[in-house]
């Protein structure tokens, strides 16, 4: 490849990425325009929902006043996306502080816990589903699998309770829920990384076993290398690009917040929150969320395709 | 395709390794206080803060995170505002059951005898934690605040001061019923005779505040725990949002520094998880209200029968009529249903039996029940009659509305209703709605039967019987729809009645009326409130009420 095509392939990378960013700008005001629509078409009244037990008619019109909810829908609309593009998200209903502060406040948590499963999840699904699919049909493999079944199967809800029970109530060795410290994370991500675990380990095994079938691997072998050598750098190096793009959309699924898990465990993540926000009908909280989420997702995407172009050179010469 | 869906994939883990990158970091910024539990040489657990602060001494509780902390502006929490605020006078629980009220910051009150004027002296010398001195400018603008401060919700406790209606609509700056005379003398003027006046500022919504500090620190008062100043036995030290509000003892308060160095309350929302950690010693106080599952557990184990405590939860559980649904404005129908619940049998299966029959509107503890009230019978056959003398023999079809998050034995409480109204040929269907629906649909006057509770704020039965029938708009918000007119002006004339005995009897008359001759709901029972506490907690007391929030200045933890 020559230095002048790369400079070029730089300009194409470079006006690919600047179209992509415009391209995510509407999408972002249709996604702010649906969940405000749908939030208001569906019935719940939040300050009814703030008062509860205790209905004051006067209080509460008063307060629909204040928010602004007497106001014409589209009014509202407008004056939420100008506030937003100056990034002002609203303060929540239910809290009583700025959108903005209660994401950022949460999402360190989300985060945290997100990828201690994820590690979990992948250093002992992928090692596992090898050692299975290497002593196929042993004890091994079976108690492997078996253990893999037990953590796709149980309820995340189950295994919590069951954790919680065993090593921090029966034997004592770590708190049964918060998530200040590095002991507190330890039981919520093996029960979260436990069922990622799993599917991993399955289909570390079930791919590496049909890799090892291949006319190449028979090559490898009859070439005279070591079976460890076969298994590591030729069978395990395209067994692993399914198994990674299943990762990918576990760790996904995690980020968007493990709602159970954080419950059970009392971690205040983006999961709860938005959770809340729902069943208090808690708009501006709400929008602030899907918002985040959206974007967390767009910008994904857009440094997904592009580090994928350096990858996989198929693509860049693909148009 | 299939390589255009890997792109996509491939994506969404590069960006959460990119992200998680950003976020750990970001997750050491902005952590607040970091505690880990610790094992001492006895082999009891502390909690101690990295920023310092030892918790051992601190009682540790679970409650509910509030969305705030100023006590004007929630009509539900009430936990912190409790301990770091004070009242006027206060609610002092008697060992049988009662109260009374007992002056706090003020050192004396008096009364007119035409019920209008209060002169009330401050005690002197009182300060904020913060240094400024307490005076009655502050009350002038505590009650100011609750009347027009846009994110009030309990402006009802103080609008029958002359003068507050023309200041919550704007046509006046002051309020004409309030008189400062010095710095700790003042009369309030009523516009009318109130007797339950007093007892509305016991509630914790009427806390007094500074002035300056208060409206220096404008919306963050309540949510930002250095700005959020009070008088009262403890300082709001920190709040770490989603996990814990910690209050520590305040040194120079006025009737002395508890003995308590302060408590930490943890926001957990499961039931099973607060039992481990009340077992593995990491709480020092379950409340069973917030745990109603694991009630059976303790109450079974005889381990537990010594960390038992229980206080009179001074509230009504009830099933509402809406009088606009047909059969119900039949009141045949609706005393029909009274009496095919078997209300002692709800209360053993489901709360083992830790309550009392109701069969009015004021509960067992409140001023004004009424021990004399006919018991709502159980019997199902005269229930029949009766539905069939209203013209359906063979039973109607109806439905209950509840919460989607409504604890697991108001469901069963349904279920329970269900069977025995099956049994008269009363066909009930349950449906459940998200809470903010139920609120909406409720406020509007058309949600069916529905279960609830109402406990006291203050101790008057004006607190009862004015919230659902003191008006018809009253009556309607909470989709009762009661018709009866004359009950509903003795009820708005009754506060004004300045003869005490005069006051209540009237009372308890309107109550037989309304609950028993117009059935106008199914009275259920009041519970005791059930706490279980570790024995290194001394002096426990459950707040008069049984729900405000209890007071912790009292208490102390064995050393």
């Amino acid at each position: 490849m020559t230095k002048r095509k790369d400079e070029k392939e730089g300009n194409e990378v470079l006006k690919n990425i600047g179209k992509r960013i415009l391209v995510s700008i509407p999408v972002l005001i249709g996604v702010v325009f649906l969940i405000f629509v749908m939030l208001r078409i569906v019935p719940g009244d939040p300050v009814a929902n703030m008062m509860k037990e205790h209905v004051k008619p006067d209080v509460m019109e008063r307060m629909r006043e204040e928010m602004g909810l007497n106001q014409p829908l589209i009014v509202q609309f407008f004056k939420y996306v100008a506030g937003a593009l100056h990034g002002d998200f609203g303060t929540s209903y239910k809290l009583g502080r700025p959108v903005g502060a209660l994401i950022l406040n949460a999402f360190p948590k989300t985060v945290k816990l997100a990828c201690c499963a994820a590690l979990v999840a992948w250093l002992i699904g992928i090692p596992a589903g090898i050692l299975a699919a290497i002593r196929q049909n042993t004890i091994l493999d079976r108690l492997f699998m078996g253990t893999a079944l037990l953590g796709v199967s149980m309820p995340v809800f189950w295994t919590a309770l069951l954790f919680q029970y065993v090593f921090s109530y029966y034997l004592g060795w770590l708190p049964v829920s918060g998530y200040e410290t590095w002991a507190h994370m330890v039981l919520p991500s093996i029960v979260l990384g436990w069922s990622s675990a799993g599917t991993i380990a399955r289909l570390t095994r079930s791919n590496l076993l049909e890799i090892m079938q291949e006319d190449f691997i028979r090559t490898a072998r009859a070439k005279g290398m070591r079976e460890s050598a076969v298994i590591l750098f030729h069978a395990l190096k395209n067994a692993l690009l399914p198994v990674i793009t299943m990762m990918a959309i576990q760790v996904a699924s995690l980020l968007s917040g493990a709602v159970i898990t954080e419950s059970v465990f009392s971690i205040p993540g983006v999961g709860r929150l938005a959770v809340d926000a729902i069943s208090n009908r808690d708009m501006p909280l709400l929008q602030g969320t899907v918002l985040f989420t959206t974007v967390l997702i767009i910008i994904g995407n857009l440094v997904a395709d592009i580090l994928y172009s350096f990858i996989d050179p198929r693509i860049r010469t693909e148009e | 395709m299939k390589k255009r869906r890997n792109v996509v994939l491939t994506a969404g883990l590069l960006a959460s390794l990119l992200l998680a990158g950003c976020g750990g970091s970001g997750a050491a910024g902005t952590e607040g206080v970091d505690s880990s539990v610790s094992q001492n040489a006895d082999g009891s657990k502390s909690t101690v803060s990295e920023g310092g602060l030892d918790t051992t001494y601190y009682i540790k509780f679970v409650d509910d995170e509030p969305d705030t902390t100023d006590v004007h502006c929630t009509t539900d929490y009430y936990t912190v505002g409790m301990n770091i605020f004070d009242r006027l006078v206060e609610v002092k629980p008697n060992e049988d059951g009662t109260s009374e009220l007992v002056p706090s910051l003020a050192e004396s009150v008096a009364v007119s005898s035409d019920g209008l004027t209060y002169t009330f002296q401050l005690k002197e010398g009182i300060q904020y934690s913060n240094g400024a001195a307490l005076t009655s400018d502050d009350v002038l603008y505590t009650f100011t605040r609750l009347l027009t401060y846009d994110k009030s919700k309990n402006s009802d406790f103080v609008d029958q001061i002359l003068g507050a209606e023309e200041l919550m609509e704007g046509t006046a700056d002051t309020l004409a019923g309030f008189e400062v005379i010095d710095d700790y003398n003042f009369t309030v003027t009523l516009k009318e005779p109130y007797a339950a006046f007093l007892a509305c500022l016991s509630t914790p919504s009427v806390s007094i505040y500074d002035r300056e500090t208060t409206e220096e620190a404008g919306a963050d008062f309540g949510l930002v725990p250095e700005k959020t100043v009070g008088t009262g036995p403890f300082v709001f030290e920190e709040w770490t949002l989603g996990s814990q509000i910690v209050l520590s003892k305040n040194e120079n308060y006025w009737d002395g520094a508890p003995d308590l160095d302060g408590i930490v309350i943890k926001f957990v929302p499961d039931a099973e998880t607060q039992r481990m950690m009340y077992e593995s010693g990491e709480l020092d106080i379950l409340d069973l209200d917030n745990a109603a599952s694991q009630i059976s557990y303790f109450l079974d184990n005889p381990d537990y029968s010594e960390q038992i405590h229980s206080g009179p939860r001074v509230g009504v559980y009830y099933y509402s009529f809406n009088q606009n649904i047909e059969p119900f404005s039949d009141v045949r129908v609706r005393k029909a249903l009274q009496m095919a619940i078997d209300r002692q049998a709800i209360l053993d299966a489901l709360y083992s039996g830790k309550g009392q029959l109701e069969n009015g509107i004021f509960p067992h503890g409140l001023i004004g029940y009424n021990a004399e009230l006919p018991q709502i019978e159980y019997n199902p056959e005269k229930a029949k009659e009766l539905l069939a003398e209203a013209g359906y023999p063979d039973g109607f079809s109806m439905e209950i509305a509840e919460t989607t998050d409504a604890d697991a034995t108001t469901v069963q409480r349904d279920e329970i209703l269900q069977a025995m109204l099956g049994e008269i040929g009363v066909t009930v269907d349950i449906k459940q709605y998200d809470s903010a629906s139920f609120y909406d649909i409720r406020a509007t006057g058309e949600l069916p039967m529905y279960s609830s509770n109402w406990s006291a704020d203050f101790n008057d039965p004006d607190n009862f019987i004015y919230t659902f029938f003191g008006t018809e708009e009253n009556s309607k918000k909470r989709s009762f729809n009661y018709y009866n007119e004359d009950v509903i002006a003795r009820v708005a004339k009754a506060r004004s009645i300045v003869d005490e005995d005069e006051r209540i009897k009237e009372y308890q008359e309107l109550e037989k009326i309304a609950i028993q001759d117009d059935a106008a709901w199914i009275p259920l029972f009041s519970k005791e409130h059930l706490f279980i506490v570790n024995p290194r907690v001394q002096n426990f007391t459950v707040s008069w009420n049984g729900w405000s929030g209890n007071y912790y200045k009292n208490m102390s933890i064995a050393k």
